[in-house]
């Protein structure tokens, strides 16, 4: 199936019922051109699935193009002619309501039966009209031009909840079946003219014919298009936007028609003119609504213009900015995304893991199930949250973003573990092998009789042992496991606990890198043990804070004071660790007594 | 005694069976991992088993915990661990509540060979040693007097009073004024056996 036909079978249709005279046999031409095409259009929608709307459009074209030939032999088939527009306008408002059941893949049967039961009834009273039952024609005609709104409300209230390429095939069924109604005012129009202006019949019927063919077109075409293959170039945003736009501006035109109408006291001119002032007037919110209008047909088009609009995207900004633009479309401040960074983890905004997966709105999800979450604050948030539909594409670099800021701190997280892992082994390993050594070393000597040689021996073996002490000390970078596990917080907690007299507490929750942890670990321990022995203190405050690059250790007590700060091989050592990683160790006179240990290690963000 | 002993260092290990052998022990096995030292252990039920804590195949606590392991199955078998650095929750889940016939050493500890096999030899009979080092720089300690630090490292190694008094050459009533005032300032709550001493001090310092 080429996909140009249907175009052809357009182009063929539209000159047809455009440029073919008005004269009567032009008219019917027209109509079964018109039919004609719209048949064409039913033979290259896609098989298989479409299910009903080929062959309803298919004798939709059939009785669009017959009925111009059963209207010339009138007399013969008077009655038949008559109810045979039962058929074309009917079908007219199946086929929107059947391309909107595909579309939307919800049953639209009872949409279908109720339309076809109406116009049954419809047909049953018009035959009844004939016999002369009274009151029988005002309740066909209610029933008769009733019927024609029940494709919009089918086909109009099926968009809503509907997202992505589904929302725009809708909203193609829906525009398709509002040329029904159209086809129902442009009979009433033309009556009224040939009532009140007292137009020429003949063109009242030619008028009539023409704009059904076109009515009848263009909502096969509606159908049709709502019924293309995926992809389609008919099913692109803007076609659709412009469908409704034209929708619109058909609507401000008929009441610039109406307007027009309604002054029969003036003249031709000036009617025209104040018909024309009045579709002026009307154009300007017509115009003003393609936002609105753009936001119907692709609800996301509101997220993706406000992403546009930020401009240039920081590395590392896309999923703050992807927030901020959300939390101001839905108006909601408290909102908050979470990203799913793989099948069991979820993330939020800041790369923090999350315990447990979240319970939102989806707003993005691959084949594997939901991989953007919103967490709305309100249910008024919830729901404007939900309408925006799926943004897979909007959210895509945001979603990246995240899983890639989670990788790369997997894989600092592993190199980092590693690095302390061959360090731990290489002191382990190297630890043991002096102790080895020299443990031999002392077996032998005893085992020698020349003195020197064992002097030698028991020198190599005192080498060796301070060698082994140094080793330990170095500590490999081990850490005390609660210091480790919890943090500072918890460590120095349980380190003061049972000490009399009593410290206080003041230690930062936060988390640092385990070299930070462990000289401040040890710095407070020492200084504590100092300023109890020493310095008789009373009280003793300790306090860990935190800026933006230096962690920040304060030991004071109330003591006896008179820090000598050569006091203490404790603190000698610690001063030397502390220096080596960057910092500073203060000891000084505290106020009005004692003394204040403090110490600053840097330990960038 | 006959003894198993489980060290992956091998340097070390060959230092560690000629010390012992040289003063009249069998060291009936020597291995070089945590699987294999169950299973010797199995197979010649030794008195006592010498272990590192760090081990293959995962270098971690392999050693640790198949020291657990073992007591659990052989009630009567006495086992010294030796430690790259001291780790006091370690040494309480060791002792998983008992004290009895069970050692915990830093590795330095071996230098003193004299210490080090009396060592083994108190282990070897039911005795408790735990090395003195587990008790530094804990700030807690800070209240207490370096007599009375002595006093307590030497209670935690499982001396008792009377030994306690020769090795610091004071009387023993010198030594339960100290242990009193150790018990009234670290809040312990001890009892008068020996080893139930050590199980205070070790469960305290645990926590």
């Amino acid at each position: 199936m080429k996909p140009s036909r249907p175009v052809w079978a357009w182009a063929a249709g539209a000159v047809a019922a455009l440029f073919v005279p008005w004269a009567d046999p032009g008219a019917h031409l027209a109509m079964l051109l018109a039919g004609v095409a719209v048949l064409l259009v039913a033979a290259y929608l896609p098989r298989g699935g479409t299910r009903g709307v080929v062959p309803a459009v298919g004798v939709l074209g059939a009785t669009t193009a017959v009925y111009p030939t059963l209207l010339a032999n009138a007399p013969v088939v008077g009655v038949l002619a008559d109810g045979w527009h039962t058929v074309p306008l009917t079908l007219v408002q199946l086929v929107p309501v059947m391309a909107s059941t595909r579309a939307v893949a919800r049953r639209h049967r009872r949409w279908e039966a109720t339309i076809l039961l109406v116009a049954v009834v419809g047909l049953g009273l018009v035959a009844l009209v004939l016999t002369g039952v009274p009151g029988a024609e005002l309740l066909s005609l209610v029933l008769w031009f009733g019927s024609f709104l029940l494709a919009p409300v089918a086909t109009w209230t099926a968009v809503v909840g509907t997202a992505g390429e589904t929302r725009r095939r809708a909203i193609l069924a829906a525009v398709a079946a509002m040329f029904p109604v159209g086809i129902i005012v442009w009979c009433v129009a033309l009556g009224f003219l040939a009532a009140v202006v007292g137009a020429d019949e003949e063109a009242s019927i030619t008028a009539l014919l023409y704009g059904f063919s076109v009515g009848t077109l263009l909502c096969g075409l509606g159908a049709a298009a709502s019924t293309a293959p995926a992809g389609s170039p008919a099913l692109r945003t803007r076609i659709v936007v412009l469908a409704l736009h034209g929708l619109l501006g058909t609507v401000v035109l008929i009441l610039g028609t109406v307007v027009a109408l309604l002054l029969p006291a003036l003249s031709a001119g000036w009617a025209l003119l104040a018909g024309a002032v009045a579709t002026a007037l009307l154009t300007w919110p017509w115009l003003r609504l393609h936002g609105w209008l753009a936001r119907v047909v692709d609800p996301s088009e509101e997220l993706r213009h406000e992403l546009a609009l930020l401009g240039h995207v920081d590395d590392g900004q896309y999923r703050r900015s992807a927030l901020v633009v959300l939390r101001r479309l839905v108006e909601d401040p408290d909102l908050t995304l979470t990203f799913r960074v793989d099948p069991r983890t979820w993330v939020g905004v800041d790369g923090e893991v999350l315990d447990a997966p979240p319970h939102g709105v989806v707003l993005a999800g691959a084949d594997g199930g939901p991989t953007v979450v919103a967490l709305p604050g309100t249910p008024e948030a919830a729901a404007r949250v939900a309408s925006l539909g799926d943004v897979t594409a909007v959210l895509r670099p945001a979603s990246a973003e995240a899983h890639l800021v989670h990788a790369a701190g997997r894989a600092d997280a592993a190199a980092e573990h590693e690095r302390r892992r061959i360090a731990q082994d290489l002191h382990d390993g190297l630890q043991g092998r002096l102790l080895g050594l020299a443990l031999n070393l002392q077996l032998s000597g005893s085992a020698v009789d020349d003195p020197a040689t064992r002097l030698l021996l028991e020198e190599s073996v005192g080498t060796l042992r301070s060698a082994v002490e140094e080793v330990r000390a170095l500590g490999g970078g081990r850490q005390p496991e609660l210091l480790a596990r919890e943090g500072l917080a918890v460590a120095l907690g349980s380190l003061v606990r049972g000490v009399r007299p009593i410290v206080s507490l003041d230690v930062t929750p936060s988390r640092f890198a385990p070299e930070v942890e462990t000289t401040a670990y040890y710095v407070v321990g020492e200084a504590v043990a100092n300023a109890l022995k020493h310095a008789s203190a009373g009280r003793v405050s300790v306090r860990v804070a935190a800026t933006a690059d230096a962690l920040t250790v304060t030991v004071a007590d109330d003591g006896r004071g008179g820090a000598d700060p050569r006091l203490g091989s404790g603190l000698r050592g610690l001063a030397e660790r502390v220096t080596a990683g960057g910092g500073v160790l203060v000891v000084r006179d505290g106020d009005p007594t004692g003394t204040v240990v403090e110490v600053v290690v840097p330990c960038g963000s | 005694m006959r003894i198993v002993i489980a060290e992956d260092q091998v340097l070390l290990r060959d230092g560690l069976v000629r010390l012992l052998e040289s003063v009249g022990h069998a060291v009936v096995a020597q291995v070089g991992d945590a699987r294999a030292l169950v299973e010797e252990v199995n197979r010649h039920r030794p008195d006592l088993v010498i272990a590192d804590v760090r081990m293959p195949p995962t270098y971690t606590d392999d050693g640790a915990r198949a020291a657990v392991y073992l007591r659990d199955r052989f009630p009567r078998l006495a086992v010294l661990v030796l430690s790259q650095a001291v780790d006091p929750t370690l040494v309480a889940d060791l002792t998983g509540g008992r004290v009895a016939a069970f050692g915990y050493l830093l590795k330095d500890r071996v230098l003193d060979t004299a210490a080090f096999l009396a060592d083994v030899a108190t282990v070897g009979s039911g005795g408790t040693v735990i090395d003195p080092a587990v008790l530094d720089g804990r700030a807690e300690l800070a209240a207490l007097t370096e007599r009375e630090v002595e006093v307590l490292g030497r209670v935690a190694s499982g001396r008792s009073n009377a030994g306690i008094a020769a090795d610091l050459v004071i009387s023993k009533r010198t030594v339960e004024a100290h242990l009193r005032s150790i018990v009234d300032k670290l809040g312990l709550d001890a009892g008068p056996e020996d080893n139930q001493r050590v199980l205070a001090v070790l469960t305290w310092f645990a926590t």
